[in-house]
C-alpha cells in the first residue's frame, strides 16, 4: 500500500508499521449475468477508455488523432520510451482501437516530473486488472548512492510529487534531475513512515510558514536551528530526511504542528484561518482541508462540489470531463446531451454566470463519485462521459456503471435507478454530517466558500477572460440552484423531510426532526 | 476493364501504405510508384490520361481516400483510415515554410480549443523543427504583417506559449498557458 493524497490509507498503515497485506485468491469471481454479455460489456468499457483521468486525446499530434492537447496525460508517442525497461519499450502511437496498447498511453511520471522521467521508467503499474496503469514504476540508480534508498519507486499524482512539493526551487529547475530525486525520496519516506500529505496542503503550509517567517517565530530557536535551512532553500532532497521522520514521530514543535494537519496547526500557532482562506497560493478550502478541482477546473460546478465535504472533495467526475482535451465545441455538445445545455461548460478562465445546467452537472458529478466509492469503481476514470472514438462523436457512455452493476449482481438497474441509489447514499452522508455538526444550517456552517475564490491576483472582474474569479452573488444563485436540484432547503442547505422520505429514508428524517435538525 | 481496376487497386494501395507510415503522398509520387510496377499492356493506354482518371476514380470509390492541397498549391493524398484530417493538415502546412506552419497551427489551436500552444512542441514530430529554426521564427512572428496576430505569453516557469490575438485575448492566453504548463501538475 502506498501513500496517496486520496485517502491516506497507506499513511495509516505506515503509521502502524504495516507495510502490506497479501491476499491469496483461491477461486474465480462469479457474476450473476451471462458471461458473453459480460465480455461484450467489458469490451465496450475498454473501447471507451482514454488515458488516466479519462483524457481522451493524446498530448501531441498523432497520425490517428483528430485532436490533441498539451495538458493530456495520454503521453505515449513513437520515440517516447520506457527507458529503464529491459529492453527499452517504445510506447508508440497507441491508436485507440488497439485495446492491447491502452497500458502504454499513460506515464504519469513523465507528465508530472517532466520528460526526463522517461529514461527512468520501467513500466506502468496500478490497480489489479486495470489497463490504465496510472502509477509509474521508476528506477533511478543515483538515489541509492546519494540517499541510501531503493532505486525503485512508484506512485502517481500527488504521491509522485510529495517530496518535490516541499521545495520552492531546485538547482536544475522544477523538472530536472534533483526534482525527480526529491520525488523518489519523498515517496519512499512517506511510505515507510506513514505520512499523509492532505493533497499537498502539508507542503503548501510548510512553504508558506517558512517564507512568511511565522515558522521561525513559533519554533524554539534551538530546534529551528537544528534544521538545515540552507539545504532546504537550495532544493537539496536530503532535507526531507530531517523533516519527514520528525513529522511522523511528532518530534519537536515544528513537526508536531505540521503533523496535526492544517486545522490543528492553525489553532496551535494562533494563526487566523482567514489568512489561509484568502490565499490563492495555499489553495485552502475550509475545516483543515484544501480545494480539489474547484473553480480553476469547472467554475461554479467545481465550487459547489468543494462545498460538500469535510475533507478535500476527491471528486473527479467533473474535472475528468473538463480536462479531457477535446475542443470546447465538442465538450459543449456532449455537455448538452448529459446535462441539458451547452452552457453547463465554459472554457477554463472564461467562465460565464451561473445557470441550472451547471447545477445539474454538479449534482451528477457528486452522485457518480458517491456511486464509484460504493461500487469500488474508479472516479479517476469514470464516469465515461467522453471517449477517444471519433465514430461515436467522442461520446462516452454514462450508463456503464449501471450496466456493470446489473450484470455483476443480477439486480437490474437503469442508469437513472442507480443514480437514485447514489442520491440516497449522499443523502445519508449529508444527514450524518448534519447530526455530527449538530446544526441544520449547512449553508453557512458547512457549505462555505473561501474568500480567494472571489478575488483575483490582478483584480480582474469575475467572468472576464483570464480569471477563475467567481462572483459572490452569482455563487449564492448557484447554491440555490444546486439545493433545488437536490431537493434541499435553500435557506439551510439541509435536505427536507420529504426528500428523505422520497428516498426511503423516513427514519432518518424522523430522527433528525427529534433533534430539531430538519429545515 | 481489368487493367483499369488493377491501376485503381495499385493507387489505393500506395496511398494507404504511405498513410500507414504517417506520410502524405504527392500525385507524381503515386504516378512514379505505378510506373515502377509491371503494368499489363502499358502500350495500349495513354498513361497520363488514364492515370489521372484512375486517381479520380479511386477518390470517388473509396471514402477514406482524401486529397489535401497545401498552401503552396501541391496536391497530396492520404487515407483517413490511418491519418486524421488534422495530422494531414499539419503535414501539408509543412510543405510551405516553417513560419507558415507555426502560424497555422497556433491559429487553429487558439480558435478551436481554445488554447495557446507551447513553443517546445514544435520541436517534436510531426513538426520536427530545430531549436534554431524555432528561434528564427519567433523573431519574425508577431512583428511581420502576415504573422502580426501571433503573440507570445510566458508562464511562471519560463515556458513560452504562442497564441493568435484574433482568437484569444492576452490575459486569457496567459492564464490558459499557466494552467496547461504549471496548473495541471500542481493540481493533480
Amino acid at each position: 500500500m502506498m501513500h496517496h493524497s486520496a485517502g491516506g490509507v497507506g499513511g495509516v498503515m505506515g503509521s502502524k508499521n504495516l507495510k502490506a497485506i497479501g491476499v491469496r485468491g483461491t477461486g474465480s469471481v462469479r457474476i450473476a449475468g451471462d458471461k458473453e454479455q459480460w465480455e461484450k460489456l467489458v469490451k465496450l468499457h475498454l473501447s471507451l477508455l482514454g488515458a488516466n483521468n479519462q483524457h481522451v486525446v493524446p498530448n501531441h499530434p498523432q497520425p490517428w488523432a483528430e485532436h490533441y492537447n498539451a495538458g493530456s496525460r495520454w503521453v505515449a508517442s513513437t520515440g517516447r520510451k520506457w527507458g529503464s525497461a529491459g529492453p527499452n519499450i517504445d510506447t508508440g502511437p497507441c491508436e485507440p482501437h488497439n485495446l492491447n496498447r491502452i497500458a502504454y498511453r499513460t506515464n504519469n511520471a513523465a507528465f508530472f516530473l517532466g520528460d526526463k522521467a522517461w529514461q527512468y521508467t520501467i513500466r506502468g503499474n496500478g490497480c489489479t486488472a486495470c489497463p490504465i496503469r496510472c502509477h509509474t514504476m521508476l528506477k533511478v540508480p543515483a538515489v541509492t548512492a546519494k540517499y541510501g534508498i531503493s532505486e525503485m519507486g512508484q506512485n502517481t499524482c500527488s504521491g509522485l510529487l510529495l517530496g518535490r512539493a516541499f521545495f520552492k526551487k531546485f538547482p536544475d529547475g522544477p523538472k530536472g534531475q534533483t526534482a525527480i530525486e526529491a520525488s523518489m525520496v519523498g515517496m519512499h519516506l512517506a511510505d515507510d513512515l506513514g505520512v499523509w500529505e492532505n493533497y499537498g496542503q502539508l507542503q503548501r503550509d510548510f512553504q508558506a510558514l517558512y517564507y512568511n517567517g511565522i515558522m521561525s517565530q513559533k519554533v524554539p530557536e534551538k530546534e529551528y536551528k537544528s534544521y538545515s535551512w540552507d539545504k532546504y532553500e537550495k532544493g537539496d532532497p536530503t532535507f526531507l530526511f530531517e523533516l519527514l521522520p520528525r513529522i511522523a514521530n511528532k518530534d519537536g514543535e515544528l513537526a508536531t504542528a505540521l503533523g496535526l494537519g492544517t486545522g490543528g496547526l492553525l489553532d496551535r500557532w494562533g494563526i487566523p484561518e482567514q489568512e489561509w482562506l484568502e490565499s490563492h497560493e495555499l489553495r485552502y478550502w475550509k475545516q483543515g482541508h484544501p480545494k480539489h478541482h474547484s473553480s480553476e477546473d469547472a467554475g461554479q460546478c467545481g465550487v459547489i462540489i468543494n462545498t460538500q465535504y469535510n475533507r478535500d472533495a476527491q471528486c473527479h467526475s467533473h474535472s475528468n470531463f473538463t480536462r479531457n482535451g477535446l475542443p470546447l465545441e465538442i465538450q459543449k455538445r456532449l455537455a448538452a446531451e448529459l446535462w441539458g445545455a451547452p452552457g453547463a461548460i465554459d472554457s477554463v478562465a472564461a467562465f460565464t454566470p451561473m445557470n441550472v445546467y451547471k447545477a445539474k452537472m454538479a449534482k451528477w458529478s457528486l452522485l457518480r463519485k458517491e456511486l464509484h466509492d460504493s461500487l469500488s469503481l474508479c472516479n479517476w476514470m469514470a464516469p465515461l462521459a467522453a471517449s477517444p472514438l471519433k465514430e461515436r462523436g467522442y461520446r462516452g457512455d454514462d450508463s456503464i456503471e449501471s450496466s456493470l452493476y446489473s450484470l455483476a449482481t443480477g439486480d437490474k438497474k437503469s442508469r437513472r435507478e442507480l443514480d437514485e441509489v447514489a442520491e440516497r447514499i449522499f443523502l445519508l452522508h449529508r444527514a450524518l454530517t448534519i447530526r455530527y455538526m449538530n446544526t441544520k444550517d449547512m449553508r453557512t456552517k458547512h457549505d462555505t466558500i473561501p474568500e480567494w475564490v472571489f478575488t483575483d491576483t490582478k483584480d480582474k472582474a469575475a467572468f472576464s477572460k483570464g480569471t477563475i474569479r467567481m462572483d459572490k452573488e452569482d455563487m449564492k444563485v448557484g447554491m440555490d440552484m444546486y439545493y433545488d436540484e437536490m431537493g434541499w432547503d435553500r435557506n439551510t442547505g439541509s435536505p427536507t423531510g420529504d426528500t428523505y422520505r422520497n428516498f426511503g429514508l423516513g427514519a432518518v428524517a424522523d430522527e433528525l426532526a427529534k433533534k430539531g435538525l430538519l429545515p | 476493364m481489368e487493367h483499369q481496376e488493377y491501376i485503381c487497386a495499385c493507387i489505393l494501395n500506395v496511398i494507404r501504405e504511405t498513410s500507414n507510415s504517417g506520410r502524405l503522398i504527392r500525385t507524381e509520387d503515386i504516378s512514379a510508384d505505378l510506373q515502377s510496377r509491371d503494368l499489363p499492356n502499358p502500350q495500349e493506354i495513354d498513361y497520363k490520361i488514364d492515370f489521372q482518371n484512375r486517381l479520380n476514380q479511386t477518390l470517388t470509390d473509396n471514402c477514406d481516400i482524401k486529397r489535401i492541397i497545401s498552401p503552396n498549391g501541391i496536391s497530396y493524398y492520404y487515407s483517413s483510415l490511418s491519418l486524421s484530417d488534422t495530422y494531414a493538415g499539419i503535414l501539408a502546412q509543412k510543405s510551405k515554410n516553417q513560419l507558415w506552419l507555426i502560424a497555422a497551427v497556433v491559429r487553429e489551436n487558439s480558435k478551436l480549443y481554445p488554447r495557446p500552444i507551447p513553443v517546445e512542441s514544435f520541436s517534436e514530430p510531426p513538426f520536427d523543427l530545430s531549436p534554431q529554426a524555432i528561434s528564427e521564427c519567433l523573431e519574425i512572428l508577431g512583428h511581420d504583417g502576415e504573422y502580426g496576430d501571433i503573440a507570445q505569453t510566458v508562464t511562471s516557469d519560463g515556458t513560452i506559449f504562442l497564441y493568435s490575438t484574433e482568437h484569444l485575448d492576452p490575459d486569457h492566453a496567459f492564464t490558459l498557458a499557466e494552467w496547461l504548463h504549471v496548473g495541471l501538475t500542481d493540481n493533480p
